[in-house]
């Protein structure tokens, strides 16, 4: 078990050095510079600030550089708030992404699991007809429309939450909530059709033979076999959550990292993005890392596959 | 999907269903603990006595690296210049200054600084200060965005390029109350300038940057400051200034989305909001419910395309006239932008009938200032200049707009003879060369998508002009604009300070920011001219024949005068319109609720 | 291969029908007798829905019905380059990688990885300026980029599907048995494994396309998206979200762009859940 933590662990380390490697050149490949404006200083003066961040040197030696940097963890300044470390920008906005897109993995995949539940206990009947639909009308919209409709609806129409801003716990409701329906739409239907699968199978068809309720059969003996391929696609849907996070921290203005690192890029805010690209790296490293432990945990056959 | 096609365990071993647990376990422990971290954060010490919602999140907050609006408003709250500005009339008022003396020819400025001022961290300040950070803000290394304001200091120029010295250039404090500053040229406008962003003074520990810890010397202070989120400033105890504000504490809330800024406003978040959607602004025009919020003001800046002088065929003059003859810049105005802006017939933002209320509005009140009378005009302009050398007199709009003022109007007509004559293929004519398809370039963003596309429709349907539009994202569009690789690009430009200088250099061969190839030595002579000249009247008209070279010739295609729009809460007090909209929060209170 | 049963249900017949009369109409727009998207009427701008204007009209007074047609046909063709890729990179990538060595599948996997986490904003932003001045984008390539991108982003999830089940097969007692009788392992991939994955590989593509649309969206709504006057969903439903405000609630601005999406995207997930459901018999009940 510790040696092939080991050897994922490294296995990571060299992805998240490739990610940083092509990330880097890419973003320097872009045009325009972080220093572009509608006005331009003199040629000089435009040299100096470029000298100030080393950005004349050759694009190799710059590499270097900010690889070292990175590997000490320090990162320097922000490009456009040069008033703050890009190291404490990204910390002050983690703990607030996570615990977004954390509650919203929570309550979707929950929630999923729920409906996925109750629409296989009915397959074929209305209530899961209607499940499966609702559950996808929430992947079937781009989610800022949906963030626009709900904040008009409930904070406008009902004037139940403020639509937005990042000052207390009824602030942090409807970002939740929007962020949860991709999870919990792809758990529902994951976790439905893991069930129906599993109910099919000689153990299920013995257990209700025997007179089981099938609602027992289902929660007690299926649904940890049907989790399997929920927990498999923990890894993309948490890397998933955080491309909607981008869109959510716009509309509610929320201060997490997505913003970062989408204003970053237009920014050309080099070392934030760099920042914010291989945060968004480690965390989907580690969640891949962390739904491999559990399909360990859940499905045994696993390991002698994979050592 | 690892795991489909194999059967399943029916029943796990007890130890794997506690390894699952476990880890479920830790899971929900970690998502709790980082909730109750955040919960248990630093309490928000209440609610602000205003609340502004301040555009997108503030980039440096260091006066001499700042360069835009939101960064502008918070700076010159927690700084205070030794001028100031009327709130209402933009007259320059005693700020660290308590007095100061202009040479006649503008070109030698002496101030004398209030005794016992100090630094929000209790040291005194005094003219070495100024000295000291004016230099700063010149100086080659530090790279200030804005460091060619104090140019034309002398001196400044040749330190910047490397032939002269810091202590050659001319700001000196002849004691620790006078401070005196020369320059090559007359600067009328420098009073203006000393109440901008860039000339506040800096504290000698800032090393570059702002924040909580460190001291400036304005009427409140920093005291929070979450990035994305919100920006806090409160009373600064040691501030010793003329000004007495009213509120306490103050605070900034940053929203990327103009969408986000007008919910934040309309649920009562916060007083005052200084980005709304473009599709709302109709809407808050005309509804009475959202009308007297809607503060929509003339503003100091031109909205225009630049022309690359370098492309075929847009080196014919005639191409270019006719290009601006075919706008109906009227409709563009009512119909796609809203109703705000008035149509510009010149590159200086162009007197409106919007203004002429205003300025009429603070006649009848009997507010006597040159500056009432239409700062935001071209004309107005004149009157400034007049200001300075104590003469008071405005040259009346229709002087200027005479027959001998380049006609811009809409005249799609005299556009396609134009043309004609100049050999170009025009609609319901097969004789000429066919002009080439041109490419709109402009950077994405929703107005600006609305006018190139407006614009593409009606030139092609007026002259039958083909052309391409081009979004880049803003950095890029910038490359490319830089480069001069475009055709038609779109532009805007916003005065850093009310003199039609600051419009009117932009163009000169050796400007770093014309963009478009255009050189015309005619107009080099006359921006020259009209810098050197003390006499404000002939500068006035040298000012005036430059624009007229540059409307006539020139690369560029002006299409509106900017204006502000701001949506302000109607218990705010203290908020005037002005053309630089710039709302000093010294004069802003709350009517009692 | 099995042969396609439509279910008991209606629901997925009724999905193929809408998707094939937005296909047809997405393939038939230029000789419908409909407005030009693009002819402006600026003092029409915001109308309501009426005489004139089916379903309203924009902020330059465009006609809204004509827009969703004529959206129609880029948002398509998005979703076209997006399962193109997916179909040949995402297959072959897959494929080759599960059918492989351990070592194989490792680095193929772990390459698959790495395009997930690198920042596609940027190869957005860098692909649009690149084709700027080429001769991309004279012959409109401008847009064919742009599908480029789209085709980038999403042949990864398919490979990571298709990689799993083929390792999962290629364990199969027939697979086993072809290996040790010499069967070149390359003709076990394409000539049996292949056949085997298609109903995976179907159920995939559909449901790939909604997320090919709804990134579409996404780029719009940063600004990158499909540019003006081209006219996608996409760059509709950023319209849409411009009016969604308490102020100025053009609800038809909003309204029928989003069914239009909706439905769709809805109709393609369902259709692919109804797939997944026939094609597996595990799942037939």
């Amino acid at each position: 078990m510790s040696r092939l933590l080991l050897k994922r662990l490294g296995a990571s380390l060299v992805t998240i050095w490739a990610v940083f490697t092509i990330s880097f050149f890419i973003i320097r490949a872009a045009p325009g510079g972080p220093f572009d404006a509608d006005r331009d200083p003199p040629p000089d003066v435009k040299r100096a600030i470029e000298e100030r961040y080393d950005l004349d040197a050759p694009l190799w030696s710059q590499y270097l550089d900010q690889l070292q940097d990175w590997m000490m963890l320090d990162p320097g300044p922000s490009l456009r708030q040069p008033d703050h470390d890009v190291a404490s920008i990204l910390a002050a906005g983690l703990p607030i992404s996570l615990t977004i897109g954390g509650l919203a993995l929570l309550l979707g995949t929950t929630v999923g699991i729920f409906l996925g539940l109750i629409a296989a206990l009915r397959v074929g009947g209305w209530l899961d007809h209607l499940i499966v639909v609702i559950a996808s009308v929430g992947i079937s919209l781009p989610l800022y429309l949906i963030a626009g409709m709900l904040v008009l609806a409930v904070s406008f129409g009902l004037g139940w939450l403020p639509p937005a801003g990042w000052e207390s716990v009824p602030s942090l409701i409807m970002p939740v909530l929007c962020l949860a329906l991709a999870p919990a739409a792809q758990a529902a239907r994951l976790v439905r059709s893991g069930l129906i699968e599993m109910s099919s199978e000689e153990f299920a068809r013995t257990a209700r033979a025997k007179g089981i309720s099938p609602f027992r059969v289902l929660f007690r003996h299926c649904l940890r076999p049907a989790l399997i391929p929920l927990v498999a696609t923990l890894g993309p849907m948490a890397a998933a959550l955080l491309t909607g996070s981008l869109v959510i921290e716009q509309i509610f203005a929320i201060p997490g990292v997505g913003m970062h690192f989408i204003q970053g890029a237009l920014n050309r805010d080099y070392p934030l993005v760099l920042g914010a690209v291989l945060l968004y790296t480690v965390l989907l490293q580690l969640m891949t890392l962390l739904a491999d432990l559990m399909l360990l945990s859940l499905d045994p056959r696993l390991r002698g596959d994979a050592s | 999907m690892p795991g489909r096609g194999h059967k399943p365990m029916i029943a796990a071993e007890s130890g794997q269903t506690m390894n699952f647990r476990t880890i479920v376990i830790w899971i929900s422990f970690g998502i709790t603990a980082s909730i109750l971290a955040l919960l248990w954060r630093a309490p928000l010490p209440g609610r602000a006595d205003l609340v502004i919602g301040n555009g997108t999140d503030p980039g440096s907050l260091h006066p001499h690296r700042a360069t835009g609006n939101p960064e502008g408003r918070i700076i010159r709250a927690i700084h205070e210049g030794l001028v100031l500005l009327d709130p209402e009339t933009l007259d320059p008022m005693p700020g660290c200054a308590q007095s100061w003396q202009i040479s006649a020819d503008a070109r030698r400025y002496q101030f004398q600084i209030q005794h016992g001022l100090r630094w929000s961290d209790g040291t005194p300040l005094d003219a070495d200060d100024f000295v000291r950070s004016w230099l700063d803000l010149i100086d080659p290394i530090q790279g200030a965005p804005y460091g060619d304001l104090l140019e034309s200091v002398t001196g400044a120029r040749q330190w910047r390029n490397g032939t002269g010295m810091r202590e050659q250039v001319k700001i000196q404090a002849l004691d620790s109350t006078w401070l005196e500053i020369e320059f090559d040229h007359p600067v009328p406008w420098f009073l203006y300038l000393c109440a901008q962003t860039p000339l506040q003074p800096v504290h000698p520990d800032s090393d570059g940057r702002a924040g909580p810890g460190i001291a400036t010397n304005g009427p409140w202070m920093l005291t929070r400051w979450s990035l994305r989120d919100r920006i806090r400033i409160e009373t600064n105890p040691e501030y010793r200034g003329p000004s007495r504000p009213t509120l306490k504490s103050i605070d900034f809330l940053a929203a990327e989305s103009a969408n986000t800024q007008l919910n934040i406003f309309a649920a009562g978040l916060s007083d005052w909001t200084v980005r709304v959607p473009a599709a709302a602004i109709p809407i808050l025009r005309s509804d009475p419910i959202w009308s007297p919020r809607w503060r929509a003001d003339p503003y100091l800046g031109i909205s225009f395309y630049r022309l690359n002088l370098e492309r075929p065929p847009l080196d014919d003059p005639a191409v270019r006239r006719a290009l601006s003859l075919s706008i109906d810049r009227q409709q563009l105005c009512r119909d796609v932008l809203g109703g705000d802006p008035e149509p510009a017939y010149g590159f200086v933002p162009w007197p409106s009938p919007a203004i002429e209320r205003q300025q009429q509005k603070l006649i009848d009140r009997g507010i006597p200032s040159a500056l009432t009378s239409g700062l935001p005009g071209y004309r107005a302009m004149v009157a400034i200049g007049s200001e300075y050398n104590g003469l008071r007199g405005v040259i009346p709009a229709h002087q200027v707009a005479s027959e001998d003022w380049p006609r811009l109007g809409y005249d799609p007509r005299g556009a396609r003879e134009l043309l004609s004559e100049a050999g170009w293929r025009v609609p319901g004519s097969t004789e000429g060369r066919e002009i080439p398809t041109l490419e709109i370039l402009h950077p994405s963003g929703s107005t600006s998508s609305l006018v190139a596309q407006w614009l593409q429709l009606a030139w092609k349907r007026e002259l039958g002009l083909d052309s391409t539009i081009q979004t880049l994202e803003w950095r890029s569009f910038l490359d490319v604009q830089r480069a001069v690789d475009y055709d038609i690009s779109r532009s805007n430009w916003i005065a850093d300070y009310p003199d039609p200088a600051t419009f009117l250099t932009l163009f000169t061969s050796d400007s770093p920011n014309s963009r478009t190839g255009w050189s015309d030595s005619q107009y080099d002579q006359s921006v020259a001219l009209a810098l050197a000249e003390a006499d404000p009247e002939l500068r006035m008209q040298l000012w005036q024949r430059a624009e007229k070279i540059l409307l006539e010739r020139g690369p560029v295609l002006p299409l509106w005068s900017m204006t502000s729009g701001n949506l302000v809460s109607e218990d705010v007090t203290g908020f005037f319109a002005n053309p630089l909209d710039q709302h000093d929060l010294r004069a802003i209170g709350r009517k009692s609720r | 291969m099995r042969r396609f049963r439509t279910t008991r249900s209606p629901i997925p017949t009724l999905c193929i029908c809408w998707l094939l009369l937005t296909l047809l109409v997405a393939l038939i727009t230029p000789i419908l007798p409909v407005a030009s998207p693009n002819t402006a009427a600026p003092e029409l701008a915001w109308s309501a829905p009426g005489d004139g204007h089916l379903l309203g009209t924009d902020a330059l007074g465009r006609d809204l019905f004509s827009r969703i047609l004529w959206g129609s046909r880029i948002s398509l063709a998005c979703a076209a380059a997006g399962a193109f890729t997916a179909l040949i990179f995402g297959v072959s990538w897959g494929l080759l990688a599960g059918g492989g060595t351990a070592r194989r599948d490792n680095w193929m996997m772990r390459v698959v990885d790495l395009l997930d986490s690198v920042p596609v904003v940027f190869l957005v932003i860098l692909l649009a300026s690149v084709a700027r001045g080429s001769a991309w984008q004279h012959a409109g390539g401008g847009l064919a980029l742009f599908f480029v991108v789209l085709g980038i982003v999403y042949w990864t999830p398919m490979a990571r599907v298709v990689r799993g089940e083929t390792r999962a097969l290629a364990r199969r007692e027939w697979a086993v048995a072809a290996t040790a009788l010499g069967t070149p392992s390359s003709r076990i991939l394409w000539r049996q494994i292949l056949p085997n994955l298609i109903p995976t590989i179907l159920v995939t593509v559909t449901l790939i396309i909604p997320r090919v649309l709804l990134f579409e969206a996404f780029l719009s709504f940063l600004g990158l998206g499909v540019q003006a006057p081209e006219v996608s969903w996409g760059t509709l439903a950023r319209d849409a979200f411009e009016v969604l405000n308490p102020v100025h609630t053009a609800w038809w601005m909003v309204a029928f762009p989003s069914i239009a999406l909706a439905v769709t995207l809805l109709a393609l997930n369902i259709l692919g859940d109804a797939l997944r459901s026939d094609l597996d018999p595990k799942l037939r009940r």
